[in-house]
């Protein structure tokens, strides 16, 4: 083997190890709903759909297949109190500033006066998302 | 020909992984190789994916010897973002190329490298990098434009 190729299967093999590394923690972290850290409450309160217990506020890009499917999972969770909203990154810009959005899709689970509660960079599972909203729901219930 | 409701093209998104896989084996080949003639190969399948990603020889190859295995897919993806994507794969292979062919081995070695991560994580898990660049990239360049 040449020095030159040695070289190359070298890189080669650091190359797709660093990035098995990345995929493995993407993948960890895609779709996990963790507390919202937004101190900006009044720019999700704007977005927030008036005498919704809870917001589904949804970013998202134009050409965007897991947008899509993000959509239709809240779609069908938005019922009795819960509404869904889905914002463009491109005609909100303000928004994706102030919440913090870096890719897409984002949610964010908004209680009834406009506090971001969880937030969630890809898909979150179906049945978490589900169990987050019931207790913004029963959370909002306790404050009242 | 698949349409969405917006008119635009519509991808089977397994032969995208496919298309990924096969360029990550070609770009592989490239670095242990240190080929500049086959990155160029590479970069002009790159240029017929940031055209039409279904009329590149690997998509060819997905249609004929893996879909008909499969059968039809059950969600399709806007071709848009596909595209983007191989437009800036392009990018990476001519500079792969030209720092090959030039003799400058570093620079053909470390472009052909971040091709070769992008197409792995696409290929291995479905991470688009031009999608999660795209939010990062129009912030930058909003940031730009306000000041």
């Amino acid at each position: 083997m040449t020095p030159q190729a040695a070289t190359g299967l070298a890189v080669v093999i650091a190359v797709l190890a660093v990035s098995t590394v990345l995929g493995l923690l993407w993948r960890l972290r895609r779709g996990r709903l963790v507390a919202a850290q937004v101190t900006l409450t009044e720019v999700a309160a704007s977005y927030t759909a008036a005498g919704a217990d809870v917001t589904l506020l949804q970013f998202s890009a134009t050409h965007c297949a897991p947008c899509n499917r993000l959509r239709a999972n809240c779609a069908q969770l938005a019922v009795d109190g819960v509404r869904h909203v889905e914002l463009d990154v491109e005609s909100h810009p303000t928004a994706v500033r102030d919440l913090g959005v870096w890719s897409v899709p984002t949610l964010f689970v908004v209680d009834a006066v406009g506090r971001p509660v969880w937030r969630a960079v890809g898909i979150p599972d179906k049945a978490k998302l589900e169990k987050a909203i019931q207790g913004v729901r029963s959370a909002r219930g306790r404050a009242a | 020909m698949t349409l969405n409701r917006e008119g635009s093209v519509m991808l089977d998104p397994r032969g995208q992984r496919i298309a990924a896989a096969i360029t990550s084996v070609v770009l592989a080949f490239v670095v242990v190789t240190g080929s500049g003639w086959l990155a160029l190969a590479q970069a002009v399948v790159f240029t017929i994916g940031a055209i039409d990603p279904r009329r590149t020889p690997y998509a060819w190859l997905y249609r004929r010897l893996v879909q008909p295995r499969l059968g039809p897919p059950t969600e399709r993806e806007p071709a848009a973002p596909v595209r983007f994507a191989q437009g800036v794969g392009l990018v990476f292979a001519l500079v792969a190329a030209a720092g090959y062919l030039a003799g400058v081995t570093p620079v053909g070695i470390v472009a052909a490298a971040f091709a070769l991560m992008a197409a792995f994580l696409n290929a291995a898990f479905g991470l688009c990098l031009g999608c999660e660049m795209y939010v990062l990239l129009r912030r930058i360049a909003g940031t730009q434009g306000s000041a």
